[in-house]
């Protein structure tokens, strides 16, 4: 697979970022192209959250540049917003409005940062409420919906801002067991459609069976990436390693 | 399930008027009427001027609670989005709340008269605090997630405000009106009692000093029912604005 012929959708060169005296992200590089999926792994405070969330700027750095879809975002000119208008988020709390119908919160956003009439939002999300399999809660009140089932919203209302890339941030940790494979099951189907996507996870089935890059982080920084079958069977490092070992001791 | 509702209502009502009865008979004095001696009163002194306090009261409490609401809610978000402005006035905050405002009465009538504004003055003073300290909580306890969910989604500073904040602290602004409403009315009963001649504090001091029990318990009853329309009146609003609370 020659990857460079491809558009890069997020350039990520020389990343720093301190939280008062602890260096959260160290030194970070990473090219992510179009329609590629990316699943980053490691322990907890490894900086994987931290870097997704530098890519649309909920979280800021101090040092290095990112570049999402040609805009760079570390120049102060740049329209952040504009940014994260073609950058997908989903959270590992789902975070709907309690609110607003099921419809309503995906209509949201459409309506008030792309400027969508309500029908022509509503058209739009029933598509994608539709495709998470979600469609026939659409006047439902969020609490009345399960945790897989609000998560699967959250994903239609990223899904309906016709985002250019998608970042998952521990999408099912908040979840019961059992619907976690409900989750998984929308986002792989996201992959099989090209959606590129930065996903992290401690899902290493997820990992294996849809990843074309698996990156372990640890102390903020990139310790090893590679396809997951090589990453996962044969990893190079000692820290990959363990890491591993752990958390499949776990499962 | 509606008249369910309101036969439990009409049987609470009922239990307190026949708890009123039976102490009304074990005590045995004209300073308490029974609640059959008090509502003859009642119903013959709404025709002959108790209904003209009654309202000139519910229109002091009505715009004391809506000038507080227009001066505390926006305050409120302000305070409790912006850190920085609210160091600055949190110990302001605390400094006067624990205040009991009645004590400026006397202030608030040489500024301004014994007039309809001096009583709406106090009570907007005391019941704009209970709202203010509610809304800039309620504000500054919205989820951190939930906000951060909609900034992914592009939404600029006034639509988070406008989408986000403002819903969320809705239902808190609706139990701070239920706290302020019973607040004002206590309020009201003072800054009527003192050099007043009109509202129903001004009616039940004047009917205790001429000791005629039956028409302050009538004031008393009147007080009650303004209260009580306050009350009834918030709830439907609550059902009507926050429906997806209750599911």
């Amino acid at each position: 697979m020659s990857a460079d012929k491809r558009r890069k959708i997020v350039e990520i060169s020389h990343l720093e970022k301190y939280f008062g005296t602890l260096k959260a992200l160290d030194q970070v590089s990473l090219d992510i192209y179009d329609g590629e999926k990316t699943v980053i792994i490691g322990p907890s405070g490894s900086g994987k959250s931290t870097l997704l969330r530098t890519i649309n700027q909920l979280e800021t750095f101090d040092r290095g540049r990112i570049i999402v879809d040609g805009m760079d975002i570390s120049d102060k000119n740049t329209d952040i917003n504009k940014v994260r208008e073609e950058i997908g988020m989903v959270f590992q709390s789902f975070n709907l409005f309690p609110h607003k119908t099921v419809l309503e919160n995906v209509n949201m956003a459409q309506m008030i940062v792309r400027r969508r009439s309500r029908d022509e939002a509503a058209a739009i999300s029933e598509g994608f409420l539709q495709k998470v399999g979600i469609l026939d809660k659409k006047n439902e009140y969020p609490q009345k919906l399960s945790g897989g089932q609000q998560q699967r919203v959250a994903i239609a209302r990223a899904l309906a801002m016709k985002p250019k890339l998608m970042l998952f941030d521990e999408p099912t940790s908040a979840l019961d067991p059992e619907m976690i494979g409900e989750v998984l099951g929308v986002m792989k189907n996201l992959a099989l459609e090209g959606m590129t996507m930065i996903v992290v996870t401690h899902e290493m089935g997820f990992a294996r069976e849809v990843a074309d890059r698996v990156i372990f982080m640890d102390y903020g920084k990139i310790i090893e990436e590679g396809r997951p079958d090589a990453l996962f069977r044969t990893p190079t490092q000692e820290r990959t390693r363990l890491f591993l070992k752990q958390i499949l001791k776990a499962m | 399930m509606k008249t369910k509702n309101i036969i439990r209502q009409i049987a609470s009502i009922a239990t307190l008027f026949a708890a009123w009865q039976i102490l009304a008979v074990v005590v045995a004095n004209p300073a308490l009427p029974t609640p059959g001696s008090a509502f003859l009163v009642f119903f013959r002194e709404i025709s002959a001027g108790l209904w003209n306090h009654f309202l000139i009261s519910g229109w002091r409490v009505l715009a004391s609670i809506l000038l507080s609401l227009l001066v505390g809610v926006p305050l409120g978000l302000w305070l409790g989005r912006e850190e920085k402005y609210d160091r600055f006035f949190s110990p302001m905050l605390y400094l006067t709340y624990p205040i009991p405002k009645i004590v400026f009465l006397p202030l608030v009538m040489v500024l301004f008269g014994l007039g309809n504004f001096s009583k709406i003055f106090l009570i907007t003073l005391v019941v704009f605090f209970q709202i203010l300290v509610t809304t800039r909580d309620a504000a500054r306890n919205v989820s951190p997630a939930l906000i951060l969910s909609v900034v992914s989604l592009g939404a600029k500073r006034r639509d988070i405000y406008r989408h986000v904040i403002w819903p969320a602290i809705i239902p808190d602004i609706f139990t701070a009106l239920r706290i302020g409403s019973g607040t004002a009315i206590a309020v009201l009963f003072f800054a009527e009692s003192i050099a007043s001649s009109e509202g129903l504090g001004y009616y039940l001091m004047d009917a205790w000093s001429r000791y005629a029990y039956p028409e302050m318990f009538a004031g008393i009853i009147a007080m009650g029912v303004l209260g009580y329309t306050l009350y009834l009146t918030i709830d439907i609003l609550d059902k009507k604005i926050c429906s997806w609370k209750r599911l």
